[in-house]
């Protein structure tokens, strides 16, 4: 053996002085040498994504540790959740998480927000209604009137049946006697492209899509029960002024930011704070009125958020039930 | 038999478990969809499924009766190699978590490099193997944490006296980039003559290739990208 | 206006110019390795690409692409090996002026080729996939699935002699697509369900693994079998006189215009590939140049025609195959394919919209495809005596390389999830050893990464399309442009028949 043993034993004690001059100062969080993921459930681009990055870029600031967005889309969102719900519970991994969360949990494809931890709330992005301008439909009123005449003649396409606008539309259409035929589409994009191209009657729309193609869509009616906080769209009229008095619709997609459950409080505390600070700082506020991005009624942190979480949860079980899609 | 004819056999008994499979999937109505109308889960699926039969078993019959087709002369070493490679990545991938980013990329590229330069695997070839690669693991490791060390050290400088270029990417990064790139090639530069010919030749070429390699994408793909590179055993 | 000074942005800035520099150099040197191919290229680099925002990952591709697809003609013309089959037409005169002894101005001329036959299609690109795009509005469930039909069967026609193993293949990829969740209801569509659900199975075969096994892996391991015969060094030949003078090039002009042309129209047509549109064109300049009142000098002698033909015509493909790529989702040939997973992972949807709302994206496209192609010039030009030397490199280091690349990079797709991420490397590794033996067996691989992509198209669409017709199975055929669709759909299966026939 000689000099190989000598080498080999040098090594191992070189190895060992690394192991222990590296590894000390652990213990503190946050580990500023680990990086916070946020993971977003839906593709680069999305409503989820472009909503969310701008808070991340604000809560850089406030953080020790590095930040990063992570998109693990598919699945509907139950991809990325279930992703956070494997990894461990150390607050290096936060949730995008929401109305999304809600309906993917009660379809049984993920054990979502019963397995997480709210941290703070970010906001309400209401669904309009709207049609071609050159359809024959003016007003909801119309619209609904003839779907009841033809039943099952008039499409109604939704973004894709697992997420919120797919909800939406079913507990419209159930609300409505069943008139519509309800069509998912792949996506925002494709139900666009879709309604423009005349292949889909009616489709049920985020206002920022609305705006980029206002000179061909119609807005019917907004889901919401205040009026658009943009300009250009505060004209559209509530489903209350359309004559839709006791219509109950989850009429748009709420985003909040959780952690996995069992997070440590000290790590969920600050984290809050960080969130807190980047939601209200002013290039964020400015960010959502840009949007259009309405406030939920209160700011909610931690047990709050969670508490609200337990509200969305009762308003969505009648209609998921009704649908059809409840797993229990 | 040759590869000609079985993969056409093999073919025509997956295209049949697909079509059992289509079968068996869940034909749930299309979520709150009263109307229907929907041609439903499984329509893709079947048609697929005998598509792929139909040609499956078309060129079963037919590479049945082309002659010609005499057994594929290949070198049993060949097949060795193959057979190792493939193993190997299949460990790799299982022990990813548990061994971690750095040793496992190690022993996978040194032993494939290892045996792919002797051109086959012998018995008497895994004394020296075996011995090569716990030395090359070893300065991997020492190599390694060289490098975290020092970006840890720049790191947590730059926090303290809150030098916000110490905490960028380019200098946590690059500074152990440059290091590493010196140290490796002052060893390559003592050891040259041995690893140009000689009894360690191989050996040592293989060292040094997978312990530049890991490193390297350790770099770029941890360092630069934030890419969660598993640590699994080094745990600092 | 804005939206081209913003595309310009996006690409002439440091970091991304760099990128695309170093995309470029990668490119050729990959393609100039016998046997990686510019898909595989693309593919390796895909991860890296993925880290990157959306225009500076793209045009890195796209260095890659031009790179690799320009870099094969290297070993084509000293060693008579093609680098990949983008260069297949390009060793009979290649080698033939190594042999005379011109291998510089054999070089040379195809670099300068490549470059002609990249920007001409680029110009045609520009000027013809926003019309297309326009036109794409028209496009419903019916005409997108009858559309990824066409592809579909195209892809398996051509890509074959034997129009079953394509149709093998092709649906091999389809069948692989569907796994994971139905899309209109959300149930898991898997084997053994109620074991696999909650898994990243359940979000099916992702599409970037899957490539990265089946062109890389799947070359990793059947390029052991070069092992016994180790590397070729190139001959020591004096590489001399490197640019063929504007008198010859302006000689060539019909030869130019008909390669270009031929390339960016076989590239335009879904499925078909550089390796067709070379022979084409490499065809079409025998029949130019041995015209008796041709002045040219007669392609298949070791002439520089016969190298600049098919080095216009591979180039002027990737421009053509990014225009169905870019307008409506459907790959030109493989390596668009892997440029179009890029894209779509990235979160970029082919098609009107694309044209309309993110149109400085498309002219960050354009830009980068441009500067790509400079670069392949100057880098080319400068490194013609330094690339040769790349078919030193030892097979026995090569190959691990590409196979722990290809792992590492399936793993950061999706780097932060390091559960989905493992898992994504058993997909490569999986893909990669059913694409050597499929590549043993000589089948097509390239339908099996068509049906992957296309699958969703077609089934979604296919099934919208029926629903929308309130049931109505018949609705492919009241659509005008569908029948279109399908008409070419059923000429392309019937080809072979038809040629056999002759």
């Amino acid at each position: 053996m000689g000099k190989r043993g000598v080498l080999v034993c040098g090594l191992v004690l070189l190895v060992a002085f690394f192991t222990f001059a590296a590894g000390q100062d652990e213990g503190v969080w946050p580990d500023p040498e680990k990086t916070i993921t946020i993971v977003v459930p839906y593709s680069a681009g999305g409503g989820t994504d472009t909503a969310i990055r701008p808070v991340v870029e604000e809560m850089k600031k406030y953080s020790e540790a590095i930040i990063i967005v992570s998109n693990i889309s598919g699945a509907g969102s139950s991809k990325g959740t279930n992703e956070v719900l494997s990894l461990p519970a150390d607050g290096y991994t936060l949730l995008a998480s929401g109305t999304h969360t809600v309906s993917a949990t009660m379809q049984g494809l993920t054990d979502g927000y019963k397995q997480l931890d709210g941290i703070g709330s970010l906001n309400w992005d209401p669904f309009i209604i709207a049609v071609l301008k050159s359809q024959p439909w003016k007003s909801m009123k119309d619209l609904v009137e003839d779907a009841k005449k033809n039943p099952g003649k008039i499409s109604l396409g939704n973004a894709g049946m697992g997420g919120a606008t797919g909800v939406a539309s079913v507990a419209m259409n159930l609300a409505f006697g069943k008139a519509f035929n309800v069509t998912p589409f792949q996506g925002g994009q494709d139900l666009r492209a879709n309604v423009l191209g005349g292949h889909c009657d009616v489709g049920i729309f985020s206002q920022s899509e609305i705006l980029a193609n206002q000179d061909m869509l119609n807005p019917l009616v907004i889901l919401y029960h205040e009026h658009s906080a943009l300009d250009e769209l505060k004209h559209v009229p509530t489903l209350n002024e359309a004559g839709f008095e006791n219509l109950k619709v989850p009429g748009g997609s709420f985003k909040s930011i959780s952690v996995r459950k069992g997070t440590p409080e000290a790590a969920k505390k600050q984290l809050a704070e960080i969130v807190k600070k980047a939601y209200h700082s002013q290039a964020y506020q400015s960010f959502m009125k840009e949007k259009g991005l309405l406030p939920p009624p209160d700011y909610y942190e931690l047990t709050e958020l969670d508490g609200y979480f337990d509200e969305l949860v009762g308003a969505f079980t009648p209609i998921m039930k009704a649908a059809g899609l409840l797993k229990e | 038999m040759h590869i000609k004819r079985v993969i056409p056999i093999a073919f025509i008994i997956i295209s049949l478990l697909y079509i059992v499979f289509s079968f068996t999937v869940e034909e749930r109505k299309m979520i709150g969809d009263v109307r229907g109308w929907d041609p439903g889960s499984r329509a893709m699926p079947i048609g697929i499924g005998f598509i792929m039969l139909t040609a499956s078993v078309y060129l079963t019959y037919k590479e049945r009766r082309s002659p010609g087709l005499e057994e594929e002369r290949r070198e049993p070493s060949i097949k060795r190699l193959v057979i190792l490679t493939v193993l190997l990545s299949a460990f790799y991938i299982l022990c990813f978590r548990f061994l971690g980013f750095i040793i496992s990329t190690h022993i996978l590229l040194f032993t494939l490099i290892y045996f792919n330069y002797q051109q086959d695997i012998r018995w008497d070839m895994i004394p020296v193997f075996s011995l090569g690669l716990l030395i090359s693991t070893c300065v991997m490791v020492l190599f390694y944490s060289i490098g975290r060390y020092i970006s840890r050290y720049l790191f947590l400088l730059g926090r303290k006296f809150d030098i916000p270029m110490l905490k960028g990417k380019i200098f946590t990064a690059g500074i152990p980039f440059v290091v590493l790139l010196i140290i490796f090639a002052i060893l390559l530069l003592l050891l040259r003559k041995a690893i140009k010919k000689g009894k360690y030749h191989i050996p040592l070429v293989a060292g040094f290739t997978a312990i530049g390699a890991t490193e390297f994408l350790f770099i770029v793909f941890k360092q630069i990208f934030w890419v969660s590179l598993v640590k699994g055993l080094i745990f600092w | 206006m804005e939206t081209v000074f913003s595309g310009f942005l996006q690409i002439f800035n440091i970091q991304t110019v760099l990128w695309i520099a170093l995309g470029e150099i990668l490119g050729i040197i990959l393609g100039a390795l016998p046997g990686l191919t510019a898909t595989m290229g693309i593919a390796l680099m895909l991860p890296i690409s993925f880290q990157l925002s959306k225009a500076t990952g793209m045009a890195m591709l796209l260095g890659v692409y031009c790179g690799a697809v320009s870099g094969a003609s290297i070993p084509a013309i000293l060693l008579g090996i093609p680098g990949n089959p983008n260069a297949i037409a390009t060793i009979y005169d290649g080698k033939a002026m190594t042999d005379k002894g011109l291998a510089g101005q054999a070089l040379g001329g195809a670099v300068v080729a490549s470059f002609i036959g990249g920007i001409t299609s680029l110009i045609i690109l520009a000027l013809f996939s926003p019309i297309i795009a326009r036109f794409t509005l028209a496009f419903g469930p019916a005409e997108k699935a009858s559309l990824a039909l066409v592809g579909l069967t195209i892809i398996a026609s051509v890509s074959s002699k034997n129009l079953a193993k394509g149709i093998l293949t092709g649906t091999l990829g389809l069948s692989l697509s569907l796994f994971g969740t139905d899309p209109f209801s959300n149930a898991v569509r898997l084997p053994f369900r109620e074991i696999f659900a909650k898994t990243p199975l359940t979000s099916g075969i992702n599409l970037i693994p899957a490539l990265i096994g089946l062109f890389g892996i799947s070359q990793a391991l059947f390029d052991l079998q070069r092992i016994k015969t180790g590397h070729i060094a190139p001959p020591q030949i004096k590489i001399e006189k490197i640019f063929p003078s504007f008198r010859k090039i302006a000689s060539m002009w019909r030869l130019i215009i008909e390669a270009s042309g031929i390339g960016t129209l076989i590239g335009a047509i879904p499925g078909t590939g550089a390796s067709i549109a070379v022979f084409l064109s490499y065809e079409r300049a025998k029949k130019i140049t041995s015209s008796p009142r041709s002045k040219l000098e007669k392609v298949g002698t070791g002439c520089l025609e016969g190298v600049f033909t098919p080095e216009v015509a591979n180039n002027a493909c990737t421009g053509g195959a990014l225009i169905p790529a870019l307008t409506l989702g459907i790959p030109g040939d493989a390596a668009t394919a892997v440029l179009l997973g890029a894209l779509l992972i990235k979160g970029v949807v082919p098609g009107y919209r694309l044209f309309t709302e993110e149109m400085s994206l498309v002219y960050a496209i354009f830009f980068a495809l441009l500067l790509s192609n400079i670069f392949m010039l100057i880098f080319q030009l400068m490194g013609v005596r330094l690339f040769p030397k790349v078919l030193n490199v030892p097979v026995a280091i090569l190959l691990p390389a590409i196979l722990v690349l290809s792992l590492v990079g399936s793993y950061a797709i999706q780097g932060q999830a390091i559960i989905a991420a493992t898992f994504d490397m058993g997909v490569a590794l999986g893909l990669g050893i059913l694409g050597y033996f499929l590549k043993k067996a000589d089948y097509p691989i390239a339908p099996i990464v068509l049906g992957l992509i296309l699958g969703g198209m077609l089934e979604e669409n296919f099934r919208r399309a029926v629903k929308l017709a309130e049931g109505n199975y018949f609705v492919f055929f009241t659509k005008p442009i569908a029948i279109v669709f399908i008409a070419l759909a059923v000429f392309s299966v019937a080809l072979p028949f038809l040629k056999k026939k002759k």
